[in-house]
């Protein structure tokens, strides 16, 4: 697949790393999809950009070394070019890849949309359109709050910056009238911790921890009467009754926390999570026996 | 005689096709769409899904999703107590819950 191959849709929500607007079922469907696609492109560039960049760096060292033995006394002037040179092609490598790795999309987030849309494609009333309001940017600078002091405990010092991400909006009507709601937000917490080192020289190691909260709203065409509560976990799920303009919807709510060993997190809850908390929303209405 | 399959999962309705023939194990009716031949006969999802050697399809696997969505997280510990003090939940910011 090549970037050109992308439809103008995907083409245009892959460039603005964003999906807005009203879509219709299948057609959100195929976005989904292309974008999939289409990130595995996007890492696939970024791992080759990674491995020129570090190549020219290879080169340049050798090269700058090579220059040296050959042409040190007679020029100073040339071996002046040469480093020159050198430093304009690592730093354009660089650039590239830096480029790159600015675009990409985060893959896991897209799969939950792709694979929750997947399940309840039957559900959704055909005549209606989602809307649609999703952030793939992730936890840019602009998200991220003031530096907090933590206790320094073994430390030098221990700071905290926390990236605050209301990524995902998600609205569409179903078949039998319901209008449901799936809304993300992700907290990103960036701990830098400030330790010495045995030969005194101070090190910054860096750790990540990302808090995601998952809410489902149900909001039913009429005033109804709720059956029995769903099965809720206690610890890390919410269930309430709210009013909203003089009706009631049932909200679900559910976090996820995530720690990776190392790096970023990549996580996210899957579409099987988004829609065990639709399922058990849309089962506290009295319906049908089945 | 009516296809009596529930389609969907969120908003649960039924095919009403109509029935090509019966359900071995349970004895519902099916449309042709809703059938699966296994080494039972004929079988709707739900027993196509819950008995081996059927063959699996979108229907099928929707069937097995729906008792483990609904208790999906019933008695299971994804987390533990150190966690949940991590979590902080009082620094949410308040957003509104409505607006799209
Ligand atoms: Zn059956
Ligand atoms: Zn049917």
């Amino acid at each position: 697949m090549k970037p050109t191959d992308l439809s103008p849709a995907a083409r245009a929500a892959a460039d603005r790393q964003a999906i807005r607007g009203s879509w219709d079922g299948p057609a959100l469907e195929r976005l989904l999809q292309e974008l999939l696609a289409y990130d595995v492109v996007l890492d696939a560039r970024v791992a080759f950009r990674l491995k020129v960049m570090i190549g020219t760096i290879v080169a340049a060292v050798v090269g700058f070394i090579a220059a040296v033995v050959m042409i040190a006394e007679e020029d100073g002037l040339l071996l002046l070019a040469v480093a020159a040179l050198e430093a304009l092609l690592v730093g354009a490598t660089v650039w590239r890849w830096l480029q790159a790795s600015k675009m990409a999309l985060p893959e896991r987030a897209l799969l939950m949309l792709q694979q929750m849309f997947l399940q309840i494609r039957q559900d959704l009333d055909p005549a209606e359109q989602i809307r649609v309001n999703v952030d793939l940017t992730g936890p840019t600078k602009a998200k991220r709050g003031q530096k907090q002091k933590l206790p320094a405990g073994a430390f030098l010092a221990r700071e905290q910056y926390v990236f605050t991400d209301p990524w995902c909006s998600v609205r569409f009507q179903l078949r039998d009238g319901c209008r449901l709601t799936l809304r993300q937000v992700d907290q990103v917490m960036e701990v830098r911790r400030t330790k010495r080192s045995l030969r005194g020289k101070t090190k910054v190691k860096v750790r990540y921890k990302k808090l995601c909260r998952l809410t489902a709203t149900l909001l039913p065409p009429a005033p109804v009467r709720w059956k029995a509560r769903p099965q809720v976990d206690a610890e890390w799920e919410r269930l309430r009754v709210a009013n909203k303009k003089g009706q009631e919807v049932a909200v679900l709510e559910r976090w996820f926390l995530y720690k990776p060993h190392e790096g970023r997190p990549k996580e996210n809850p899957t579409g099987a999570d988004a829609v065990g908390l639709m399922y058990r929303l849309c089962a506290m209405r009295e319906v049908a026996a089945r | 005689m009516r296809c009596s399959w529930q389609t969907g999962l969120l908003a649960p309705q039924p095919c009403e096709m109509p029935a090509a023939g019966a359900c071995g194990m349970c004895g519902r009716a099916v449309c042709m769409a809703h059938s699966v031949a296994g080494p039972n006969g004929t079988a709707c999802p739900r027993c196509a899904s819950a008995n081996p050697g059927y063959e699996q399809n979108e229907e099928t696997e929707l069937e097995s999703a729906r008792s483990k969505y609904y208790t999906q997280y019933g008695g299971e510990r994804y987390f533990t107590d150190r966690d949940r003090e991590s979590v902080e939940r009082e620094r949410w910011e308040p957003y509104d819950e409505f607006e799209t």
